[in-house]
């Protein structure tokens, strides 16, 4: 008996002493709350306490649970933040919507009568809808778990709007996602609004009437929550044994449940009008591109007046803007310079919307000093007034005192430094009306004469040019044989040119050889084909900057006998 | 849960073997001649009533052929019960382009019951699939059984033995 009553009091003491049933207590702790939990027994028996004691730390000590949350609350207040502003959105995006249709302006009577704010009484009425009928699809499968749906509808084809949606939402990640990870949420089809919140192995399908507000995602989403967290097992394992439906049904009929609005609107067609943000972004657009375009339209205006009014001589444009729908032209004008108002409407410009401000000034463009000559010589007929590279150059018959006048004249006239006197005295009484005019003659005068013959640096033809020497002696001779025979004199002259580039002299020197050149050359062709030898006078002349030679055919008409 | 069961079943097959007829047929019982290019999937509803065993809901999914499993079509295939395969008897290709949809399906969703039909097979005259086409089928445990989605041949009995195999499972 001694051993007997020895390991009683052994236990006795084992059960006095805390330090040791703690350990005793300690070693077995871990495993019998495995088992507990295994038996489902651990989780319930402890949420009260484990509730009260973070009440209670939390009380005690707020700053360390502040700490431990900061990371969590930001993103969850962000979220808030702009889930309210999403269903703002929504809300304008209705109230904006109604107020272009006609239940908008009914609304808007509606409101006036009952006294209420237009935007309230919007917001009452577009926060009516209905959830008509809650799909609850197993993700994987698309297998309908439970179906609910409001008295009115009917219930056909569920099990095949289920597959089609699981379809639907497995094309749309497949087809429209980089990761396939994005849930289709919306869908419109065939006058139904549907959304959808996914679960980990269900999918909640509402469809909903009527124009749900933003928040309803939320409600859904609890509801949606409440299922899997209660039944999360039979939905994983689905399709099981158990009847899922009917454990499912009483939640998820809960969806039902949540309606808005005094009276529920029938549910949205697809087919309806644009959305007025989409009408509102459109007008902005165009608005937009109105100004654009009528910028560019501008600019493309001012770009052709300004064209047209480049390179006109004896016209100078300062500044050309568009101001307030005009064009404002301002600069400088020569009164013989070309009438502006052609030019605008040459430019296709509205004269209207162009408006000038150009002050006259005397242009010392030579195609200006050739209008001013002319202008102030006033020419008989019988004299022309003529650019010659940029050279006035009078020619032609005129009486003598005609001729000394224009020649005193022309000395004073502004922008005339040289001009190039070429006229013969008309006498009273001319040769050619008893001898008759000689139309053969002159016409072989105007064609020789001035014929341009150019060289190279030195005195040697352009290559070009050469070869145009023997038609021109050809030509030439024709003349000479035509005038010996009707008794007309004739007087031929070669001038040579330089351009103004090098030293004075050398160029005098190039000028004279240049003529004697080209004058050279036309005898000997003319003398091997076996008319005599014509005499050509030669001269140097400054008259143009140029490298080249120039053939004068005069015909000296006989005096009258 | 006996009477109140719903599966959902793949249709596959290289293009034009006749899975949307064969499909069609069963569920409405009967044939149009005219082609229907399937887009994407086709979704079909049969309740096959096996008497004392029960009854059982197919949710048939008709899934656009070709003779490789794009990711789409891996995605249409996820959750299904069973599968039934189809090739066309006048195309020899068609025999192995589903063996190895067979294969592919069996390596990514494993094990699942299916049926291997040949269509087609009022077509005697131009009938392809010989004993060398079965022979290899049946070393990768296939067992074609002919039928017409035209004349009906087979295609119900196919069907109500994948529903029995389901049921039996
Ligand atoms: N003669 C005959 N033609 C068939 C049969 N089954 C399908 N077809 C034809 O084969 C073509 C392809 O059929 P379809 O069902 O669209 O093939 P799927 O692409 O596999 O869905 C169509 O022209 C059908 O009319 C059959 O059993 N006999
Ligand atoms: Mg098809």
């Amino acid at each position: 008996m001694r051993p007997e009553s020895e390991r009683l009091s052994a236990i006795e003491r084992r059960l006095d002493s805390p330090e040791r049933r703690s350990d005793e207590i300690a070693a077995v702790l871990p495993q019998a709350l495995r088992r507990s939990h295994e038996r489902g027994e651990f989780a319930p028996a402890i949420q009260k306490p484990l509730a009260k004691i973070m009440q209670v730390a939390i009380r005690e000590e707020p700053e360390h649970f502040a700490d431990a949350l900061f990371p969590v609350i930001g993103p969850a207040i962000r979220k808030a933040v702009s889930e309210a502003f999403k269903t703002l959105a929504q809300q304008l995006n209705d109230a904006i919507e109604h107020s272009l249709t006609p239940r908008g302006l009914s609304w808007r009577f509606r409101a006036w009568r009952s006294g209420v704010p237009y935007s309230h009484y919007v917001m009452q009425q577009t926060r009516s809808f209905a959830v008509e009928q809650a799909f609850l699809i197993h993700a994987s499968s698309g297998l309908l778990i439970a179906h609910a749906q409001s008295a009115t509808q009917s219930g056909r084809d569920k099990d095949a709007i289920s597959a089609m949606f699981s379809a639907l939402q497995s094309f749309v990640q497949e087809s429209f996602t980089h990761d396939n990870k994005g849930d289709l949420e919306t869908a419109e089809l065939g006058g139904l609004t549907v959304w959808a919140i996914h679960g980990p192995s269900s999918i909640l399908a509402c469809v909903i009437g009527g124009l749900p507000p933003r928040s309803l995602r939320g409600e859904l989403r609890g509801i949606l929550e409440g299922i899997e967290g209660a039944h999360g097992e039979l939905l994983r394992g689905f399709p099981g044994e158990r009847d899922v439906e009917a454990v499912v049904g009483p939640t998820l009929r809960q969806a039902l449940d949540l309606r808005g609005g005094e009276s529920v609107a029938p549910a949205k067609s697809a087919t309806g009008t644009m959305k007025p943000i989409a009408i509102i972004a459109g007008l902005l657009l165009l608005g937009l591109l109105w100004l654009i375009g009528s910028t560019i339209l501008d600019h493309m205006r001012e770009r052709r007046l300004a064209e047209a009014f480049a390179d006109v001589p004896g016209l100078i444009v300062s500044t050309l803007q568009s101001d307030d729908g005009k064009i404002v032209v301002h600069g400088f004008r020569d009164p013989l310079s070309a009438e502006p108002v052609q030019l605008i409407e040459s430019a296709g410009a509205d004269l209207s919307r162009v408006q000038l401000k150009l002050m006259p000034i005397l242009s010392l463009d030579p195609e200006i000093v050739l209008l001013r000559t002319r202008s102030i010589l006033r020419p008989p007929t019988g004299v022309s007034i003529e650019l010659v590279d940029n050279i006035v150059q009078i020619s032609g018959q005129a009486d003598a005192a005609w001729i000394e006048q224009a020649q005193q004249t022309a000395r004073s006239i502004p922008g005339l430094e040289q001009a190039i006197f070429d006229l013969r005295v008309n006498y009273a009484d001319p040769p050619e009306a008893a001898a008759g005019s000689n139309d053969a003659l002159d016409q072989l005068v105007a064609e020789l004469d001035g014929t341009t013959v150019r060289f190279t640096e030195g005195t040697r033809f352009l290559a070009g040019d050469e070869s145009r020497i023997d038609g021109l002696a050809s030509r030439l001779s024709t003349f000479i044989n035509a005038a010996n025979a009707e008794g007309y004199e004739y007087r031929l002259r070669v001038d040579g040119y330089s351009d103004s580039q090098g030293p004075a002299d050398l160029n005098a020197r190039l000028r004279q050889q240049r003529a004697s050149a080209l004058a050279s050359r036309l005898s000997n062709a003319i003398s091997r084909g076996g008319d005599m030898l014509p005499s050509i006078a030669v001269a140097g002349s400054t008259d143009a900057d140029a490298r080249q030679a120039v053939l004068r055919v005069q015909l000296v008409r006989p005096a009258p006998q | 849960m006996t009477g109140n069961r719903t599966e959902k079943v793949c249709v596959l097959g290289d293009f034009a073997v006749g899975k949307t007829s064969t499909v069609a047929r069963f569920v409405h019982n009967e044939f149009s001649d005219k082609y229907l290019t399937t887009v994407g999937v086709k979704i079909d509803i049969k309740e096959v009533d096996l008497g004392a065993h029960g009854s059982i809901k197919l949710i048939m999914w008709d899934i656009a052929g070709t003779d490789a499993l794009d990711g789409l079509q891996q995605a249409y295939l996820r959750g299904a019960s069973a599968y039934l395969l189809i090739a066309d008897g006048t195309r020899k290709e068609t025999i192995s382009n589903a063996l190895n949809l067979h294969r592919d399906v069996q390596a990514i969703y494993g094990k699942l019951p299916f049926v291997a039909l040949v269509n087609k097979s009022d077509l005697d005259s131009e009938w392809e699939v010989g004993e060398d086409e079965t022979m290899r089928s049946r070393e990768a445990g296939i067992e074609w059984l002919p039928c017409s989605a035209k004349s009906g041949e087979n295609v119900e009995n196919a069907i109500r033995s994948l529903a029995a195999t389901l049921i039996g499972q």
